[in-house]
């Protein structure tokens, strides 16, 4: 097992009487992405101002690549490429200049410097943009040429805070695509949403933070298959006309409970899992008369996930 | 993307590139040439050259002297207000270097434009009526003059974000405008001279480029990550600043006059070291542990913090009073400076007892100075002070030092109040800061353990 890129241990942060952070530990390994899951306000983007060396931890610590991000924050900052939520555009800057002023920033000598961004601006698609000012660009190419920016000194540690956030369906899937290559190419990358469903599709393993602390931290598959922890599966079920007799068969039968009511059926949370049990729940219904059209065990859904974590750490849902 | 450019700083060339294409800068720009030919044309009447001087040095300093500095106020602000800042800290851009880059890439449009004026400077010189070198020292003044009010406009850009950064600067400016003016001819008229020409321009070499790092600092200090120390620096500049006016007032016997503006100008850092957070960040320790004894020795006043700032204010205090050219036997000299000590740390330690968990204490001391001076000029306008009924008032923080603008005969009684307060206050503070020494030893331990 290779040691992990980046260890946080018991970080806490503190905002006056507010109580941002509260000891929050975890590890990342080279090559993991790791989605950042919370409602607004749960600590995440504080959370990751301090791992990007930008906010001070009231205690507790962070090392990246070995290195403590307090005490060393120029080594620190060469490994990391920070995205935040929020980036300002220039007056009066076009797109390669803004790239040009970071390569210079980060210290590439000329020919070098013409070479990395011309990598980087073949990476995110940036060709055909290069010369509009920067405040002439959409939501979706400034998040793309934001994202060149991170990857100028091809940082092996990419924090991204919200990178999807406010974007079109065609920007995102772009974005969700360039996030995929980046983890093919061995990025580490941690990736803050609030939207549960966009990081299922970019992440490899989920960390849920809710009121500063740490509620999970497991694989999107485990979270995706790992049922309900004993309490059965979820199935979701159609019938043709009015689903009302079905809600009321399902108050009837034993190790069958209601998980949501649909316009054309429900979601059942089944206590037996088992593919024959199933098939006895479908052939009962049957049996009883109900007009199934539909019956499928369905995967757990990451909000579903993300709202039982809640319920058993005695939190609350997302906002 | 030329080599030419890969021989300044990165900031510079950014700012550059956006600084002249901007608005403001083609406007001045454009502005400068049409009333530059106004001007010659101005001078080709008889008898108009007078008039055409006058409107010609006018503008001209208008646009250097004033509209090009004020672009300043926008530098640090602009990048902390467009998210750009942070960004900018996670290169190889230091908080220093950007400040100075933006100076610098200001000073050289500025230089632009005097470059774009020589030629009508010229011009007039063939038309008649002017001296060629007096004209050029004048145009070299103004920008010496400007490259100083970029650095105080880009120090205090950093301000600008917040209510009370605007009303400090606000208050600066008073100071700046009513205030020294009003203490400088104070002192002259006691003096029974006023400073000579010669004791402005020392002060002006010496001090002017001590000021302009000092602004520098206060800028930098402000967008630097809050995991950098760039207190002890201030610090350093801040002694720099009085050791350099006691030497120079010796020197050329002018002990009041440049002890004021040494005083003035180091007064901002001084103050912000009585309000700095201390910061919990070991390594912030270990440039001075590396130095042994001393270096720890050294850091009991220039380590970052208000705990070490306490002591390095009052030894920059003790070293003014020290050289100041004070009868020390003149009861009102007592009081004045019994008034000044319980002004500084009364209201500072009420503030610190107080509001003991807020992060920035500097609004709120900021906020009850200023409520102190309104009170004080209130009182002072509406009562009559002379009365001994309320000799009391003497020993209220601010309004003591106003009794002693105008000469109160009964400074004795009130000189030892004041006193008695000033020390109540200091000792106040003295037992708060017991707390930060204890985090700083700690700090100091985990500092040695990064050493090893």
């Amino acid at each position: 097992m290779s040691e992990p890129l980046v260890k946080v241990r018991n970080l806490t942060r503190r905002f006056g009487t507010l109580q941002a952070v509260q000891g929050i530990s975890f590890d990342i390994d080279p090559g993991q992405v790791v989605g950042f899951i919370g409602a607004n306000g749960a600590g995440k983007t504080t959370t990751m101002r301090m791992m990007a060396t930008l906010d001070v931890p009231t205690s507790g610590s962070i090392s990246i690549g070995g290195r403590d991000v307090l005490n060393f924050p120029n080594e620190v900052r060469r490994l990391i490429g920070w995205m935040p939520d929020a980036y300002g555009t220039y007056e009066n800057m076009t797109a390669l200049e803004y790239l040009d002023f970071y390569a210079r920033a980060f210290g590439f000598g000329s020919k070098e410097r013409q070479e990395r961004i011309g990598e980087v601006m073949e990476f995110t698609n940036l060709a055909s943009i290069c010369t509009r000012p920067m405040n002439q660009l959409s939501k979706g190419m400034a998040q793309r040429l934001c994202l060149g920016r991170t990857l100028l000194h091809d940082p092996p540690f990419l924090i991204l805070d919200e990178p999807a956030a406010g974007l079109d369906p065609q920007a995102r899937i772009e974005f969700k695509h360039l996030v995929r290559l980046l983890a093919q190419e061995g990025k580490t990358l941690f990736i803050s949403s609030h939207i549960l469903s966009e990081l299922g599709e970019m992440c490899d393993t989920m960390l849920f933070i809710d009121t500063g602390r740490i509620v999970h931290y497991g694989s999107a598959e485990s979270l995706r298959t790992g049922g309900l922890d004993g309490a059965g599966a979820l199935v979701e079920v159609r019938v043709a006309g009015s689903p009302e007799p079905l809600l009321q068969w399902v108050a009837m039968v034993p190790g069958v409970a209601l998980a949501e009511a649909t316009r054309q059926g429900a979601r059942l949370r089944v206590e037996a899992d088992a593919p024959e049990s199933l098939a006895t729940i479908l052939r009962q219904m049957i049996h009883d008369g109900l007009a199934v059209t539909e019956f499928h065990k369905e995967e757990r859904r990451l909000e579903d996930a993300f709202v039982d974590i809640l319920h058993k750490v005695g939190g609350h849902g997302p906002h | 993307m030329n080599d030419f450019a890969d021989w300044f700083s990165p900031i510079i060339v950014k700012e550059l590139r956006q600084g002249m294409r901007s608005r403001a800068f083609l406007l001045i720009f454009l502005a400068i040439q049409f009333f530059m030919i106004v001007c010659v044309i101005g001078s080709l009447g008889d008898g108009s050259h007078e008039a055409a001087a006058g409107f010609f040095w006018t503008f001209i300093g208008a646009a250097i002297l004033f509209a090009m500095p004020l672009r300043g106020l926008a530098a640090l602000n602009g990048e902390m207000k467009g998210n750009t800042l942070e960004l900018m800290l996670l290169t190889q851009l230091s908080a220093w270097r950007i400040t100075a880059g933006k100076w610098l890439a200001l000073v050289l449009q500025t230089l632009l434009l005097v470059c774009a004026v020589l030629p009508y400077v010229v011009l007039r010189y063939f038309l008649g009526g002017v001296n060629l070198v007096d004209d050029l020292v004048l145009l070299g003044l103004l920008l010496i003059g400007s490259a100083l009010a970029t650095a105080l406009a880009i120090g205090f850009s950093g301000f600008m974000q917040s209510l009370v950064g605007r009303i400090g600067i606000g208050v600066l400016f008073f100071a700046g405008f009513y205030l020294v003016p009003l203490l400088l001819f104070n002192i002259s008229r006691r003096g029974g001279t006023s400073p000579s020409v010669s004791s402005w321009l020392a002060a002006a070499a010496v001090l002017g480029p001590l000021l302009v790092l000092e602004l520098f600092e206060l800028g930098v200090g402000k967008i630097a990550p809050s995991a950098e120390n760039h207190c002890t620096r201030k610090r350093l500049i801040a002694a720099s600043l009085l050791a350099a006016s006691i030497l120079l007032g010796r020197a050329l016997h002018e002990p009041a006059f440049l002890l004021i503006l040494g005083g003035i100008a180091a007064a901002p850092i001084c103050l912000g070291a009585l309000v700095e957070e201390t910061p919990f960040v070991p390594s912030l320790y270990l440039p001075f542990l590396r130095r042994g004894l001393p270096g720890r020795a050294f850091g009991r006043l220039f380590y970052p913090g208000w705990a070490s700032g306490l002591w390095f204010v009052l030894l920059a205090i003790a070293a003014t009073l020290w050289a100041a050219p004070f009868s020390w036997t003149d009861t009102s000299t007592a009081f004045r400076v019994a008034a000044l000590l319980e002004t500084l740390f009364v209201p500072l330690a009420i503030v610190r007892l107080c509001f003991r968990r807020a992060a920035n204490l500097f609004p709120f001391y900021l906020g009850l100075q200023l409520m102190l001076f309104v009170t004080a000029v209130t009182l002072s306008a509406n009562f009559n002070l002379h009365d001994p009924h309320l000799i009391w008032a003497g020993c209220v923080p601010t309004l003591g030092l106003f009794l002693h603008l105008w000469d109160y005969s009964a400074l004795d009684q009130m000189a030892l109040w004041a006193a008695l307060l000033a020390l109540l206050g200091f000792f106040a503070l003295f037992l708060l800061s017991l707390k930060e020494w204890k985090t700083i030893a700690a700090m100091e331990r985990e500092a040695a353990k990064l050493n090893l």
